[in-house]
């Protein structure tokens, strides 16, 4: 019944057990398809390598803890807890075991130790009684004595004294006797108590060291079982379906609020789970430092196998990146922020892995199925260009230190003047690279030359940054354009010039003298600069900081060089030629020296002008049918004259070529640059570029070059490349001129650092916490550095080993007395107000032809720049405000922390920085500044002036033996007052006058330098007198008889009332006089 | 029913925790304890006594030994070819405390050809990087009289160099090692006294004194004895050198190098001659 029922409700329009069957096929498809993606689910890459990791970190806690054990005396000492005891176990065991298995010992202990306190108690008591009886018997007996008028205590002479006495002595036995009893019961009763307590602590002594000796070995061995895989309970909290709980295996993240993803309108902080698989990156200390770039394998790390890929590397430059201590750490900077690549996701291929090059991508593909991958704008960016990052941060610095390719392409980008047609940041308001163009008229020999040398610059001179307009791949047109475009070009040129007022050369020059100013030993310093034929070193031919002079004869008009190299500034105020302060005689002979050296080569040359006016026409009738119909640009012209059609079609293609991007053109002061601006192009996406016809080739994934990175590269080793099989009018084609520097063929590494400068150029996604910012101070450092730069300080003064070129052309023994200074730690070294006034005027006053008093043997000069009042104060405090080691107050704190920075970090021992590149140099100042900051040490230009220790006046004793101590140690056979050479010696050997250092040197460094001056200056004639010798340092002087008072007197002498007068006299003295 | 339900999820449950309670009590004894402390699997024994070998053969066969059984000697003399350049004397009044400390007059060093159109302060080694043993005796240099003495010396990497000053003015010892492994040194000599150096690597080192510029010496650190300079008759003689055929290289500081090669056999003379010009 009830069946029925049932039977009826359930009546459907569908066969009920069909559905079951279908029902029960989706279950099991389903369930089917869910372990499926759970299995999948639990396969994951990541999981490889943290069980690797694991496994590594299980060995290396291991062999740490195996170590510990050694140390602690092994299975012999501490035994292995489990079969063998060792010796401190079977000693506690036996020493307990006779604690408690004899039973009498410690009982029979005890009474001893009862019998003795109870001996010396009773002892006690007795010698305490009879003191006082004695002492009691001592007063009568005195009182009697001195009543009886005796006249000594120890022999009474009457009768009753003497009674009295001998009962007085013998109370004074009886206690003597008993004192010396109780002494002797007290040793006993501490000797049976030290027994006692001896055996209660048997045990106890022996078990601490044990627990102190085991303490290691056991946290080790915690340590290793906490990665072991193959424990039970990891193995199940790892096992599927149960690892949703506390999986040791598990993807791991940094979250960096202060970088963001830009996710199109939306801006997300960057999440980076590379630690998933990179969990070494912070353990450089366990793990072999390194890019996760290279190969595989390193035998340095007994924990790596070859299989292990580089993802067990730590960061390879842990001083900096990564680690707690490093400036930036990987919890607050992550990862992606600098690598770029997808974050937020897991897997080698996803998070776009970028090659470095073909083998690495070869590598790649074959071990880790690494393949191209394209969804995502900002792949990782290859080791190559990693250092386009640095700049998201460090945006206000000239050079960043460590940086040392972003640094090398900035320099040449400043130097070619990119960023006159290609507006970017780090340039804005730098001045126009090349020389001006108003006044060529007065400058060029002669018409031709301007023809000659647009037409092809590098012909005239193979190192200009002039870059080459024209015989390029894409203006295969009609022949003779390129000749009608120069023309129109340089006579439009030459219509804008108006004379200038020119000096006349009084072609009196000799050009032997010439030869010498300009280039014996560096000359007067102008192979500080320039470098030219007659004086060849292997870098003749690359771009320096002035141009070449090989071929000058052949450009320019006695005139203007004469009138040029006595006052640059007059023919061109921006110039960064300093004054040398020529007299005429010099410049004269300078000119006749320089107008010898011709480009024969170049002068045979010639230069075909169109001979009618058909091309000029051309150009403008294309310019002008852009905007009006042919036949009204025809009739217009045909209204001009011959000269017109040149000037106008010059006009047009001036504005097209934008040669005011790099020189000074009457009229066009204010012209906008007319190259695409490059800030943010580093984030342009590789769709928005014009591949051109490569763009199908290069979208294969087997070529994989369709991204920003190749079409830059292809850009700037051939800058029309892009316009191959294209159809394009004249004035449409690409107009990029080719720089020779960076041409296919040409330095690798220069593009490479041109290109990872440009891609630097990133919209910015960084938050301003996380920038550098700086402070005034280092604001004013970095305006400083930039002029140090501009006016090429370094092609003479060596500056932590960068520049210093002049010194190519000071060969020999004798040219190393030529060379200019070491600037490093000049502000530690000279006075502020002296270094003004210096950098103003180097010879105060004395004019043309005048040399710096200080160094009067020194045949480069000290040029006069120019600074105006800011700049000057920007140099003054570049060089002031440095944190060196060479500014530093505490100089054994920072000497320490070097110490153990260079411990903690290889690659940074005085051997390998003085060969490194400069930026490595300063980064090492700045890191160790950067700890010793943190432990309060300051820096000289923090303290008061004159900047840390003041001279002391020097008075009575004092100054007779600060006078003795300099003549004693024949200051004057070198330091020479007034620049007097001696005979038998060569101006080369001399020192600075010691008049000046009153006023110029800070007393401190003059005390620094006393002790230590080879460090200052590796290679100084200025013999250390008080340097250390088998662990002590020697004293010169037995009148003083101490070393540092020696020092500090010298020091104070030399800056004390009397001395400039005694030096003229002592120098008299040694000159025998 | 329902109960029924309630049962079995319960002994599911129970289930789940006992195989889990099982498995993480399971392990028993810790797997790294016994790597830690086990004797097999040390992994670092299995290293010591392999690094005690190689320390054992540094100790035993580093430095060579000559066998004077199997040794002859070289001997030989460096001729001038050409005219005697004349010496050139020195002026030393700028410096009154050199002109009165010296007698007789001193002359510049840089080539010096004896009466006999033979050339002194010439360097004469063997061409070898093999390490011998080192004398304990020190090498010495004076300075006297203003003068570096001897001009030209050699002495062996490791051996220890006596630099001493004579004079009782003040001298300042500036070495400038020509190799890349040596460092140099600078130190002031206020008085009469003595200062030891070492190289450990062979060079060529530049002495000089920045006080008295024309004061100079060079020293020729070697790695073997196999050495001698020439003296005011040219001659040059090098005993105990081991049987062999051997380059000799003559070595003069502002002439340059030579070589010839010569081959020495027990206990006999072997010869060699040199010619320098301009």
């Amino acid at each position: 019944m009830a069946e029925e029922r049932i039977k009826d409700a359930g009546a459907t329009f569908f066969d009920v057990k069909a559905m079951n069957r279908w029902f029960l096929v989706s279950v099991a498809v389903l369930t089917v398809a869910y372990v499926a993606s759970v299995v999948q689910d639990h396969d994951r890459e990541f999981k490889g390598y943290q069980g690797r990791f694991f496994e590594m970190e299980r060995e290396l806690a291991v062999r740490q803890g195996r170590a510990a054990f050694d140390a602690a005396g092994g299975e012999k000492v501490i035994g292995d807890g489990v079969d063998t005891a060792g010796e401190l176990r079977d000693e506690i065991e036996r020493l307990r075991r006779m604690r408690d298995g004899d039973e009498r010992r410690r009982p029979e202990l005890a009474t001893a130790l009862h019998d003795a306190q109870f001996r010396f108690d009773v002892k006690n008591a007795e010698m305490k009684m009879a003191k006082a009886r004695f002492e009691a018997e001592r007063f009568i007996y005195e009182e009697l004595a001195h009543h009886l008028g005796e006249h000594a205590l120890e022999a009474p002479e009457t009768e009753e004294g003497k009674a009295a006495y001998e009962k007085y002595l013998d109370l004074k036995r009886t206690y003597e006797q008993l004192d010396e009893e109780n002494k002797q019961a007290e040793s006993e009763r501490d000797a049976a108590q030290q027994a006692l307590a001896a055996l209660d602590a048997l045990d106890g002594d022996v078990a601490a060291k044990l627990v102190a000796l085991e303490r290691d070995v056991a946290r080790l061995e915690k340590r290793a079982d906490s990665f072991d895989a193959e424990r039970g309970f990891t193995k199940f909290r790892n096992s599927i379906f149960f690892n949703f709980m506390a999986p040791t295996l598990t993807p791991r993240k940094i979250v960096v609020n202060e970088i963001l993803d830009d996710l199109n309108f939306l801006s997300v902080p960057k999440v980076d789970m590379c630690i998933s698989c990179h969990m070494a990156s912070d353990r450089f200390k366990d793990y072999p430092a390194g890019n996760a770039h290279v190969t595989f394998g390193d035998e340095k790390n007994p924990l790596l196998n070859d299989d292990d890929s580089g993802a067990f590397r730590s960061h390879s430059k842990p001083e900096l990146f990564c680690t707690s201590l490093s400036p930036h750490n990987q919890e607050r900077f992550g990862c992606s922020g600098c690598h770029g690549g997808g974050n937020q996701r897991v897997g080698f291929a996803k998070t776009f892995h970028t090659p470095s090059d073909a083998h690495e991508r070869e590598v790649w593909e074959e071990e880790l199925h690494w393949h191209p991958v394209h969804e995502w704008e900002y792949p990782m960016l290859g080791s190559r260009f990693l250092e386009a990052s640095c700049y998201k941060c460090h945006q206000d610095e000239v050079h960043i230190p460590g940086a040392e390719k972003w640094n090398r392409g900035r320099d040449i980008v400043s130097k070619l003047g990119c960023f006159g047609c290609h507006k970017m940041e780090p340039f804005d308001g730098v001045r126009r690279t090349g020389p001006p163009l108003g006044h060529v008229t007065s400058k060029f020999a002669d018409l031709d030359f301007m023809l000659k040398w647009v037409d092809e610059p590098a012909s005239f001179r193979p190192s200009t940054p002039m870059p080459a307009f024209f015989h390029r791949e894409n203006r295969s047109m009609e022949p003779g354009r390129d000749a009608a475009e120069i023309t129109a070009l340089v006579t439009y040129l030459y219509n804008l010039s108006s004379p200038q007022q020119l000096k006349s050369y009084p072609g009196s020059g000799d050009a032997a003298k010439g030869k010498v100013l300009f280039g014996e030993f560096g000359g007067v310093g102008c192979m500080g600069c320039h470098g030219i034929d007659d004086f060849p070193t292997d870098k003749l031919g690359e771009l320096r900081h002035g141009p070449e002079l090989s071929g000058i004869g052949s450009k320019v008009t006695p005139d203007w060089l004469y009138t040029w190299i006595l006052d640059p500034k007059s023919l061109w105020p921006a110039t960064n030629m300093p004054d040398l302060r020529l007299t005429e005689q010099e410049a004269a002979d300078l000119v006749a020296y320089l107008m010898t050296r011709r480009n024969v080569a170049f002068e045979q040359k010639s230069f075909a002008k169109p001979a009618d006016d058909a091309p000029f026409e051309q150009i403008l009738l294309e310019k002008l049918t852009e905007r009006m119909t042919a036949a009204r640009a025809a009739e217009e012209i045909a209204a001009m004259s011959g000269l017109e059609k040149r000037r106008k079609a010059g006009e047009y293609l001036l504005n097209h070529y934008g040669c005011f991007g790099c020189h000074e053109v009457p009229g066009y002061e204010d012209a906008k640059p007319i190259g695409a601006e490059l800030n943010g192009w580093g984030s342009k996406h590789a769709d928005r570029l014009d591949f051109g016809m490569v763009e199908f080739e290069w979208k294969d994934p087997e070529v994989a070059k369709f991204n920003r990175e190749s079409w830059l590269e292809q850009k700037l080793k051939n800058t029309r490349f892009y316009d191959r099989g294209k159809d394009k009018k004249p004035f449409e084609k690409l107009k990029m001129p080719q720089f020779s520097q960076l041409t296919e063929g040409m330095s690798d590494a220069d593009r490479d650092a041109v290109m990872t400068f440009v891609l630097s150029l990133v919209k910015d996604n960084t938050a301003p916490s996380i920038k550098r910012q700086l402070t005034a101070d280092e604001q004013a450092v970095e305006r400083g550095a930039l002029l140090v730069r501009e006016k090429n300080c370094i092609g003479c003064h060596l500056l932590y080993g960068e520049g210093g070129e002049i010194r190519n052309f000071q060969l020999g023994d004798e040219g190393k007395a030529y060379y200019p200074p070491l600037l490093d730690g000049q502000g530690a070294r000279t006075q502020p107000a002296w270094l003004t006034s210096f950098l103003h005027d180097p010879v105060f006053g004395k004019g043309d032809g005048a040399k710096a008093h200080l160094r009067p043997w020194m045949k480069a000069r000290m040029p006069t720049f120019g600074f105006t009042p800011a700049e000057l104060n920007d140099v003054v405090a570049y060089f002031a405000h440095e944190k060196v080691w060479h500014t530093s107050t505490e100089r054994e704190l920072w000497d320490t922390l070097a110490t153990k920075f260079r411990k903690d970090f290889p690659g940074y021992e005085e051997a390998q920085l003085r060969k490194a590149d400069h930026t490595k140099v300063k980064l090492f100042h700045d890191l160790v500044a950067r700890n010793y900051e943190r432990q309060g040490g300051g820096f000289t230009y923090e303290s008061e002036y004159p900047y840390g220790a003041r001279p002391q006046p020097l008075v009575g004793d004092d100054l007779d033996k600060a006078r003795n101590l300099f003549q004693k140690l024949q200051c004057v056979l070198c330091h020479m007052p007034g620049g007097v050479v001696p005979t038998g010696k060569s101006p080369a050997d001399m020192a600075p006058d010691l008049s000046l250092a009153r006023e110029r040197l800070s007393p401190n460094w003059v005390r620094h330098w006393l002790e230590v001056p080879e460090v200052y200056q590796p290679g100084t004639r200025m013999p250390p007198f008080w340097k250390i010798e088998g662990g002590v340092r020697p004293s010169v002087d037995p009148d003083i008889n101490d070393p540092v008072r020696e020092m500090d007197l010298l020091r104070d002498y030399l800056f004390s009332d009397s001395f400039a007068a005694d030096y003229q006299e002592v120098a008299k003295k040694a000159r025998g006089e | 029913m329902k109960r029924m339900h309630d049962k079995t999820l319960w002994m599911l449950a129970l289930g789940i925790a006992g195989v889990a309670i099982s498995a993480a009590c399971g392990g028993g004894e810790s797997r790294s304890r016994k790597s830690i402390r086990g004797g097999a699997e040390n992994p670092t024994a299995a290293n010591a006594p392999a690094a005690g070998d190689g320390a054992a053969a540094a100790q035993s066969g580093g430095l060579k030994k000559v066998d004077p059984a199997t040794a002859g000697s070289i001997t030989g003399v460096v001729k001038w070819d050409g005219a005697r350049p004349a010496p050139e004397a020195l002026d030393l009044s700028g410096n009154p405390d050199c002109a009165k400390a010296v007698k007789e007059t001193i002359y510049k060093e840089d080539l010096v050809v004896n009466a006999d159109n033979t050339v002194a302060n010439a360097l004469v080694s063997i061409d070898t990087n093999d390490r011998y043993e080192v004398p304990a005796e020190p090498a010495v240099v004076d300075q006297v009289g203003c003068r570096y003495i001897p001009h030209v010396f050699a002495l062996q990497a490791g051996q220890k160099l006596k630099i001493k000053s004579s004079d009782p003015t003040l001298h300042n010892v500036h070495y400038i090692p020509t190799g890349d492994e040596n460092t140099e040194d600078n130190f002031a000599m206020p008085a009469p006294g003595v200062r030891e150096r070492t190289f450990n690597s062979a060079d060529w080192i530049k002495f000089k004194c920045d006080v008295h510029p024309w004061m100079g010496a060079w020293a020729a650190v070697k790695t073997h004895p196999f050495f001698a300079v020439t003296g005011t008759d040219g001659k040059f003689t090098i005993a105990n050198v081991p049987a062999g055929t051997h380059t000799l290289v003559l070595k003069h500081e502002s002439l340059g190098e030579q070589t010839a090669t010569v081959t020495v056999e027990a206990g006999k003379v072997a010869t060699a001659e040199f010619t320098l010009k301009k």
